[in-house]
């Protein structure tokens, strides 16, 4: 989180080039001035526009004159600070104000709304705005959050204008939530949260109202989207799924594992989930609805289907290259041994393959301890069997010995041990 | 090495292998857990609505005035119903709390107004349900200074470090108790024609004392907390705009319960206690409207029912403030967070509850007063919460076409009017004398 310190509270200056941050909340409601300094209007809000800058700049002013909400653009202001905005000329359009794409109202669409602060990984309420003058532009550069900018909202602006600016969470390290349903169209960057990791995306995700979450997840890439979906919930992630365009879920459902997706499509309303998956490709859609015959939490509802096995009779060293192979599905602790019809023949612990010469061959290094389970052993059966066999993954395979998938034993921890959950009134009161 | 010839067997093809379970269930079966999921955040709230305030008040108003107010029951459960209808669907199609909405669209000052409001009466609300524990306590002759610092910290741990869930359901059991009103009412014989005229014939109140009492009336009823609840607990379930019907049912299911209980305490009471020329001043007179059920078992009854009814809302009502204060103003907050991340939430949180039980261990404090004194607080400062709420529920840009109707709008508008009239009718009398 990137704090800056607000310097002393200005004196009253006569430019519009302010040196020390302005608070947009001193600024809202202050008289609108001619340029003879006699009152015409009052300041009902301050117009930036999202540009290519991480600080978006002020454009204008809408003020209240003669009754009607009218633009005032920023360079027609001589001054602006907290004891007015003072014009430079007597012109003034009185054209009604209108709402622009790509801006933003400072005190309508970001005051007293949450924004999220990304390396903090938490949402924080938008007290007050702070503005900065910087080469003949005023930017929006600060978040000021806590009781100082609340105390300053509260006391009359008399008493207020002498609270100085406070630290400030930098603008650009923030993410702006747009109201839901939007009010106008915004460009909002989102690489910053692209590249955060997918639980810590998803963490954030998960803290948001739903609406906010959905609109979201519609303005990341379907991979990113995703990565994150899959460390939700599986009704969490059928909540925000739902409320998406059809041909957006179902790129970001082809974008899941097909065990995520699996899980996500069981939890979606069954009509929906079948509009999904028939908007996927075959290969994809085929290995999700294979997935969906097994129930949850059984072996086949946890299994992921893709592993990587090689046939009877290879070499260690061919082993090696074809798990180096970039189409072969990245082994988790185990390789497992096929014959021509696919049925398993045994399983070899990475450990043994890594230590074993080239030339042996894999059948030899087959531990007998570690058992395949069917597609419908139950879950939490498959923790004891990992603990006796002392294996980390598990072949899965169907009623004639086809391998179909393998489950590690980081599923199974989900299984046996899921995270604690509070029940009752005060859960609504956990986070 | 160990060979296990069946080892790449199979599981259930191996000798002696349990025979595999059936994972999965016929769709209806699987829909029951899942209905009765959704039949949770509404019902709680009447539940825990349904405190020992509210329980006090309706014995004190059925002792006083017999069936003459029953109206003001029905017509305050409807009330209570449109309010929580509104709060519930905000919840459902917002995902976001109430505090929240109030924030973003009453701004700093207004929402600090409303957040003072529902402190001070949430403080009221916790008052009675200490009262409500010391009041039982005493009954079994232990005595306040004891009973009432010993729930109170117990709550705090209970509610801040515990799963909560076990002694939620235990004190739900004991609150369940209450149900033995029906019974009772039944058993003590009512004039039923009187109970139906009561009902359905308003009548207009008299005098000062009488307006008051209807304020108390709708105060214990349509408690301010139950809708920053309700609307939390919805939030938190993940409900969206789909699941709005089951939402809705489960406010209204929630109501029905805990309004009928209210009246048939009323009806018990009137029963029993006026008919007899008894004023409701301790929980002793108070259990004696169950007599007729449970003859000399009546103050056990009472005693644990009003006990459960008490510790169900009083270790969630200071959560819940602290919550919503922590949620308007944007500070840090929920019972997952250590104390050094969440200062200003603890400290509400402890403010609240230790206050009210500075004030329960009152000396002399006349605890059944000190009950429907909390309540008639409550309905004072209840029409500032009802108009705000009112204003959220009619924001196009909040809810779309998810606004209140013109039923919930005239029903809320005219509680709103009801209540304020009577209040303008009280600081009238009071500013100007009799």
């Amino acid at each position: 989180m990137n704090v800056q310190h607000g310097c002393q509270h200005q004196a009253m200056g006569d430019t519009a080039a302010a040196v020390t941050p302005l608070c947009v909340s001193l600024l809202i409601g202050v008289p609108l001035l001619d340029a003879e300094g006699e009152r015409v209007g009052t300041v009902r809000d301050i117009v930036v526009r999202l540009g290519t800058s991480p600080w978006p700049e002020v454009t204008g002013l809408v003020a209240q004159v003669a009754g009607r909400d009218v633009f005032v653009p920023y360079d027609q202001l001589a001054r602006l600070d907290a004891a007015g905005a003072q014009l430079r000329e007597l012109h003034l359009s009185l054209e009604r104000f209108v709402r622009r794409d790509n801006e933003l109202l400072l005190f309508a669409d970001v005051m007293d709304r949450q924004m999220l602060d990304v390396a903090g990984r938490r949402l924080v309420r938008v007290d007050d705005l702070q503005l900065l003058s910087a080469d003949g532009r005023l930017r929006l550069v600060g978040i000021e959050s806590g009781l100082r900018p609340l105390l300053r909202r509260l006391l009359p602006r008399v008493l207020a204008r002498h609270i100085p600016p406070g630290p400030v969470l930098d603008w650009a390290e923030a993410e702006y939530l747009p109201h839901q349903p939007p009010v106008v169209r915004l460009q909002l960057p989102r690489e910053r949260l692209a590249r955060l990791r997918p639980a810590e995306l998803a963490a954030l995700l998960d803290r948001l109202a739903y609406p906010q979450a959905r609109a979201m997840l519609d303005t990341l890439s379907p991979q990113v989207a995703a990565d994150a979906l899959e460390e939700l919930a599986p009704k969490r992630q059928a909540h925000l799924v739902e409320g998406l365009e059809e041909d957006r879920a179902a790129a970001i459902l082809g974008a899941m594992l097909p065990e995520s997706a699996a899980d996500l499509v069981e939890a979606l309303d069954p009509a929906r989930g079948e509009r999904l998956l028939q908007r996927l490709p075959e290969q994809v859609s085929s290995s999700v609805r294979d997935l969906l015959h097994y129930a949850p939490r059984t072996a086949g509802g946890v299994m992921y289907p893709k592993v990587a096995t090689v046939p009877q009779g290879t070499s260690v060293a061919e082993a090696l290259a074809a798990l180096r192979h970039p189409t072969t599905p990245r082994p988790r602790a185990a390789l497992f041994v096929t014959d021509s019809a696919g049925r398993l023949v045994g399983t070899v612990p990475l450990g043994l393959l890594l230590t074993a010469e080239p030339t042996t061959p894999v059948e030899t290094l087959i531990d007998p301890d570690i058992p395949a389970v069917r597609t419908d052993e139950p879950a939490p059966r498959l923790a004891e069997i990992m603990a006796e066999s002392d294996a980390l993954e598990l072949p899965v395979v169907d009623e004639s010995g086809r391998l179909v998938g393998a489950v590690a034993a980081d599923e199974i921890l989900e299984v046996v041990a899921p995270p604690p959950q509070r029940t009752g009134a005060t859960k609504a009161f956990a986070t | 090495m160990r060979r296990n010839p069946f080892s790449l067997l199979p599981r259930a093809a191996r000798p002696g292998a349990r025979p595999l379970r059936r994972a999965r269930w016929p769709a209806i079966l699987r829909a029951i857990p899942q209905g009765l999921a959704a039949l949770g955040p509404g019902l709680l709230a009447a539940a825990a609505g349904n405190d020992a305030g509210g329980i006090a008040t309706a014995a004190a108003v059925g002792a006083a005035s017999g069936y003459q107010l029953l109206w003001a029951y029905l017509l305050s459960s409807i009330s209570l119903l449109v309010v929580q209808e509104m709060c519930a669907r905000m919840g459902a199609l917002t995902g976001r709390g109430l505090a929240d909405l109030l924030r973003e669209r009453f701004r700093v000052r207004w929402t600090a107004l409303a957040m003072l409001v529902m402190v001070l009466a949430n403080i009221g609300t916790t008052i009675a349900e200490l009262a409500g524990i010391a009041a039982v306590s005493e009954l079994f002759g232990l005595s306040r200074w004891i009973a009432v610092p010993l729930a109170a910290c117990g709550l705090a741990v209970l509610v801040l470090r515990l799963p909560y869930g076990p002694a939620e359901r235990v004190f739900l059991s004991l609150a369940a108790l209450l149900l033995a009103y029906f019974a009772a009412a039944l058993l003590a014989a009512p004039d039923w024609n009187a109970v139906l005229q009561g009902l359905l014939q308003p009548t207009p109140p008299r005098d000062l004392s009488e307006a008051a009492l209807l304020l108390t009336i709708w105060g214990s009823q349509v408690t301010p907390y139950m809708h920053f609840f309700v609307q939390a607990a919805v939030v938190d379930k993940g409900a969206t705009e789909r699941e709005l019907g089951s939402i809705r049912l489960d406010a209204t299911v929630g109501v029905v319960i805990s309004s009928a209980v209210a009246i048939f305490v009323v009806i018990a009471t009137a029963a029993t206690l006026h008919t007899a020329g008894v004023a409701v001043e301790d929980a002793a007179t108070a259990a004696r409207a169950l007599e007729p059920l449970a003859g000399a078992q009546a103050a056990l009854l009472f005693g644990a029912g009003l006990l459960g009814a008490a510790l169900l809302a009083a270790g969630v009502v200071p959560l819940s403030t602290a919550y919503a204060v922590c949620e308007a103003f944007g500070w840090e907050r929920g019972i997952s967070r250590p104390l050094r991340e969440a200062p200003l939430f603890y400290g509400l949180f402890a403010a609240v509850l230790g206050g009210a039980t500075a004030v329960v261990l009152w000396p002399g404090l006349p605890l059944i007063r000190a009950m429907v004194a909390s309540q008639f607080l409550a309905g004072v400062l209840l029409p500032p919460l009802l108009a705000f709420i009112l204003l959220l529920a009619n924001d196009h840009r909040l809810l779309g076409k998810g606004v209140n109707g013109p039923l919930a709008n005239t029903l809320g508008i005219g509680t709103l009017l009801l209540l304020t009239a009577l209040e303008g009718l009280l600081l009238a009398q009071s500013f100007l004398g009799k």
